[in-house]
């Protein structure tokens, strides 16, 4: 990474965007406390976050969706959400708030006493990001949420998500989608080879600023900056 | 048939035995990617606590014995392994492999090389017979065990949300931690129930062997990496799989050896697990994560 910059105000929806190896799961990764951060800070609300532990900065409230879902196969839907009752320290609030995210993610209650592994790709990424919201983050950060998902699927994931955004849940998306992330995204931010190349405000941008920014043609579009 | 019963119930009892070695094992595996020699070396010290007992009432000698070797394991881990967290998994296992001949030679030089005699569990060496099939007290008591033993860890497993967090932890590590799970806490407690495993274990070996040496755990615990590794590292039930079919394995080549063969068991037993990991390459149990990732920090 080198002159990387984003921030995320609250309530707002922000994506990342870039090819692959642009360095956007790096960055998520250093977020949340599993890559080490040579240089530069990572701060929520003010505190740093720089240095902490995983386990740490999810107790500070900036919880992570990586790549891939991960979740516990071999543990049942309900074992992989009450997971995240550690962060809480209240079981009674934890209880209340696995109820309304099951409301969210209605599937997860059907398939509650289920194997994790034996979920579809789109309801494994529902309990991966139910499990998140479970750690009642003040920063969601998802990396690819609608990566290996079927369109219609995808579709249903963004509408659940918009709607969490409408709830006032501050998220950073990594996306490989432009065109998604053009709609869902209040501003965008385009990185390529470990660097920010294009970013501004969705509204102010176009498909086109976007693809040359993304396939590092140098347009207009830098103008933005 | 009588007789098929009986080797059965000597499969059995010898498989327990493997099967909490191997689960022991296989905790600390699947959590922190650590092939931890030293735990042999837990049995071992286990069993000399028993021998430093002896005499006293059995109840006495077993708490005593399990409080030392859960003691031992926490701090081998609070004291060697955290230093380790961020290893490679080859450092974690030159690591464990100096604890273990540390913990060996430090036995060496207390009590000696010679094995000493052991007066533990010698009323159960005792048979008895039902029926017209002839079995030992011990094979009763090691089954007992390691079901009791088996049945209480999986109730801990599954139904405790700290055993929730071990097997979550098991699966994925890094993924545990970004849900808030405390990292340095989860593998404490894996420590320590692999002490308390291999706790069991020592009791089990004395009974059976009736005496110590302080190179007792060496061959156990390679019995229980192989079980694990057949079984499927990383997979909780595959070692406690893998650790019946070991035992399983021994008896069976311990009845079909000719007399000449007999004392080469174990190549053949280890000759069929070659066998077996050719054509499970990903053990008999797979959860898939062998080959994931296994960024600890």
């Amino acid at each position: 990474m080198q002159g990387v910059s984003i921030r995320v105000l609250a309530s707002e929806v922000v994506c990342l965007v870039g090819p692959n190896g642009a360095g956007k799961s790096t960055i998520t990764l250093a977020m949340s406390g599993v890559l080490p951060v040579a240089s530069g800070s990572v701060e929520l609300e003010g505190k740093r976050l720089t240095g902490l532990s995983p386990e740490e900065v999810v107790r500070r409230g900036l919880s992570l969706v990586p790549e891939g879902r991960h979740v516990f196969n071999d543990l049942t839907v309900r074992e992989n959400l009450i997971l995240a009752a550690g962060v809480r320290c209240d079981s009674k609030a934890f209880g209340s708030e696995l109820r309304r995210v099951c409301e969210v993610f209605p599937i997860l209650e059907e398939r509650r006493n289920q194997r994790a592994g034996t979920l579809s790709g789109g309801e494994q990424q529902q309990l991966a990001i139910a499990r998140a919201l479970l750690t009642n983050p003040r920063l969601l950060v998802m990396d690819e949420p609608a990566l290996g998902l079927a369109p219609v699927i995808i579709q249903q994931l963004y509408e659940v998500l918009l709607d969490l955004r409408h709830g006032g849940l501050t998220m950073l998306i990594v996306e490989q989608s432009m065109e998604r992330a053009l709609q869902v995204a209040d501003r965008l931010y385009v990185m390529n080879c470990g660097r920010i190349v294009l970013s501004g405000h969705s509204a102010e941008m176009t498909l086109d600023d976007l693809k040359k920014a993304y396939f590092g043609v140098k347009s207009k579009a830098e103008d933005l900056q | 048939m009588n007789l098929i019963i009986q080797h059965l119930i000597d499969a059995v009892s010898l498989g327990g035995i493997y099967a909490l070695a191997a689960l022991g094992v296989g905790l600390i595996f699947g959590i922190m990617g650590l092939l931890n020699f030293a735990h042999g070396d837990f049995i071992m010290i286990g069993a000399y606590v028993i021998f430093l007992m002896s005499g006293r009432p059995v109840f006495v000698i077993i708490a005593t014995a399990v409080i030392a070797v859960v003691l031992l394991a926490l701090a081998s881990d609070r004291f060697v392994f955290r230093g380790f967290r961020k290893a490679s998994g080859t450092t974690l296992l030159i690591v464990s492999f100096a604890l273990s001949f540390l913990l060996q030679n430090i036995i060496l030089m207390i009590f000696g090389g010679r094995p000493k005699a052991v007066d533990f569990g010698q009323g159960l060496l005792q048979s008895f017979t039902i029926g017209s099939v002839r079995m030992s007290q011990l094979d009763i008591f090691t089954i007992a065990m390691t079901a009791v033993l088996l049945t209480v860890l999986t109730l801990f497993l599954t139904r405790t949300r700290y055993g929730i967090e071990m097997r979550a932890a098991a699966s994925d590590f890094r993924m545990s931690r970004l849900l808030g799970i405390k990292a340095n806490r989860v593998v404490a407690m894996a420590f320590g129930v692999s002490g308390l495993l291999a706790a069991a274990v020592s009791i089990l070996l004395v009974a059976r062997l009736g005496a110590v040496s302080h190179t007792m755990g060496v061959m156990v615990v390679m019995y229980a990496f192989i079980a694990t590794i057949m079984g499927g590292l990383g997979s909780l039930p595959g070692a406690v799989l893998g650790g019946f079919i070991i035992g399983f394995g021994a008896v069976i080549f311990k009845v079909i050896l000719p007399h000449d063969l007999a004392p080469y068991r174990d190549a053949f037993v280890f000759g069929a697990v070659f066998v077996s990991y050719a054509v499970f390459p990903k053990g008999l149990i797979s959860i898939g994560q062998i080959a994931r990732s296994r960024q600890r920090k």
